[in-house]
């Protein structure tokens, strides 16, 4: 066979010339042709032109990034886009003649359900039951429900605590470190309860769904369904990822939030995430304290929704920038494969349960260290004075406090008030509403800080407690108003 | 309502001032041939864009309008909004 000679690209006869005039200046040694550097350098490639800087005399250097910053500036379009249009000229010239396109396959019950879910008359009511059996069945009822209830009340309460309790007293004469380790906030007791019996369930759940909804390519067609519905929030349909996310642990929402298109759209979804969305384990716990009470369950959710459209559209109309543009692919629908299913969702937990528990130990130490040195009464006492704005028992103070450390650690101390019977319905929905609209946890903020910046992360943590007090002020003087005790 | 009529007024705006056609006036089921990416108004996007295989010379097939536009391109799915439609000119194949 006789050797192919090399391709001759399309390009436009200027640009062509353009890149010769470089490859003359070119004198150091690359890995590949001083063609094809030059081509690099002209599309504005980093890379290329960090390489030309460092291998070439400055006298050339600087007369390579003369001609690149003028063919630039006298470009009407930018030379990527002449460059890709040639080749996808020369590669349709190629084919042409060459490729066959046979009749499409007969659609199989995958290709029918896929068009489906992209149209809104069928695919608003499978949107629906998706979220309803993936978050509130299987995450609310069965993880934050049955399995809490089985893994925490009998498993924790009636076998491990007392055991662990007794043999700690038994080790232990002194009371100090014996409240370090169990009774009402130990390490034991309380920290590894909360992560292992109540977090841990819920948590492993959500991200069991999600790996599902995940690979079966169903949340593209999420974000192409709500992206109307989020140009009111200045966000597009691809938001809806970070969100999705931050139903299971809002510091991973916040960390998506980087896969937006532009920094006005990073901002609302990353205070958007910090305020209105509760994680997983907030919402697991929220679902099964108020799923005795079907009012309050209703007015928290219509709140908690009323609140994220208002500081969203508020968002979209004060930020400066332009609105989003909305692009993504549609793969089509898939069966998850349930080896790479169980393989995520046991990676995400194992990485959860790592992060999770140290904190929730140090929670303990810092609760136990406030409360033997008194400080953390005085703090305590400052938070019951909010509480009590909010009409509610002075004991949900700690709660709120217990809150920045993580937020689902403040959702479960409220599960233990419930558990007192302390709340009226009144009281347990704005708790509720407060507790979920609440500062972000410790990560969160932490991630915030990563992602924005210590002054704006800031900024957007101060608003959220401000609106999360004010919208709880607000809803619990309508409750009154309207009568419910 | 604000939205609607905001994206109705510059349609209006955009047929008048500049006859071509863009991927957002297809009908479904339309085939065209993308002549020209709106590389000004796309600013940041276009590379993402071409990236997805959205170029001069590309053959679509519009699939639906709502809620945003579906088009299909060789094997790919792509959903793309009415305001990136507008910035695709289109050549219509029969």
């Amino acid at each position: 066979m006789s050797t192919q000679p090399p391709l001759e690209l399309p390009y436009p006869k200027w640009l062509t010339a353009r890149v010769a005039e470089i490859a003359r200046y070119i004198q150091g040694r690359y890995s590949f042709s001083r063609r094809c550097i030059a081509l690099l350098a002209l599309a504005g490639d980093e890379d290329a032109l960090q390489l030309l800087q460092q291998r070439e005399h400055p006298t050339n250097w600087e007369s390579i990034r003369a001609i690149v910053n003028e063919t630039r500036r006298s470009c009407p379009q930018p030379v990527t886009y002449i460059m890709a249009a040639s080749r996808q000229k020369a590669a349709a010239a190629l084919l042409d003649g060459v490729l066959q396109t046979h009749r499409p396959q007969p659609e199989t019950w995958l290709d029918v359900l896929g068009r489906l879910t992209m149209q809104p008359p069928a695919g608003i009511p499978i949107l629906i039951l998706v979220l309803y059996f993936a978050l509130y069945r299987f995450v609310g009822v069965l993880g934050a429900g049955t399995l809490v209830d089985y893994i925490e009340g009998t498993i924790f309460q009636t076998y491990l605590n007392p055991w662990f309790t007794d043999l700690v007293c038994q080790l232990v004469p002194w009371p100090l470190i014996q409240d370090l380790l169990v009774h009402e906030y130990g390490i034991i007791t309380l920290g590894l309860r909360y992560a292992i019996a109540i977090i841990l369930p819920i948590v492993g759940c959500f991200f069991l769904a999600f790996s599902l909804i995940e690979d079966s390519g169903y949340l593209p067609r999420l974000a192409l369904l709500t992206d109307r519905a989020f140009k009111f929030l200045g966000l597009s349909g691809r938001a809806i990822i970070p969100f999705t996310l931050g139903l299971g642990c809002t510091t991973v929402g916040t960390l998506v939030t980087r896969t937006l298109e532009t920094a006005r759209e990073r901002v609302i979804a990353t205070m958007l995430l910090a305020l209105a969305i509760p994680c997983s384990a907030q919402l697991g716990l929220i679902l099964s304290l108020l799923s005795g009470n079907r009012t309050a369950l209703i007015i928290w959710a219509g709140f908690v929704l009323l609140v994220f459209v208002l500081v969203g559209s508020l968002l979209a109309r004060i930020l400066p920038g332009e609105g989003p543009l909305f692009y993504l692919e549609v793969p089509p629908l898939r069966i998850p494969q349930l080896e790479n299913v169980l393989t995520k969702t046991i990676t995400r937990m194992q990485w959860y349960f790592f992060e999770v528990v140290p904190l929730f130990v140090l929670a303990s130490v810092v609760i136990w260290l406030g409360t033997h040195t008194g400080l953390f009464k005085s703090v305590a006492a400052r938070s019951e004075f909010l509480a009590v704005c909010l009409g509610l028992p002075a004991e949900v103070g700690a709660v709120f406090l217990l809150g920045f450390f993580r937020r689902d650690y403040g959702a479960a101390g409220l599960y233990d008030l419930i558990a007192q019977g302390l709340l009226s319905t009144r009281q347990l929905t704005v708790a509720a509403v407060a507790l979920t609209l609440f500062v972000p946890c410790l990560a969160q903020f932490a991630v915030m800080v990563k992602e924005h910046g210590f002054y704006t992360a800031f900024a957007m943590a101060a608003f959220t407690v401000l609106c999360a007090f004010s919208a709880g002020v607000c809803l619990n003087r309508v409750l009154i108003l309207l009568g419910l005790v | 309502m604000g939205v609607l009529s905001c994206y109705k007024k510059k349609r209006g705006r955009n047929l008048s001032s500049d006859t071509a056609l863009t991927a957002a006036h297809l009908r479904p089921g339309d085939k065209a041939m993308i002549i020209a990416l709106d590389t000004t108004a796309l600013g940041q996007h276009a590379n993402k864009l071409m990236a997805l295989g959205l170029l001069p010379g590309a053959e679509i097939r519009l699939e639906q309008r709502f809620p945003t536009l579906v088009l299909k391109l060789g094997q790919t799915t792509l959903a793309v909004d009415e305001a990136v439609g507008q910035l695709l000119k289109v050549k219509p194949k029969t």
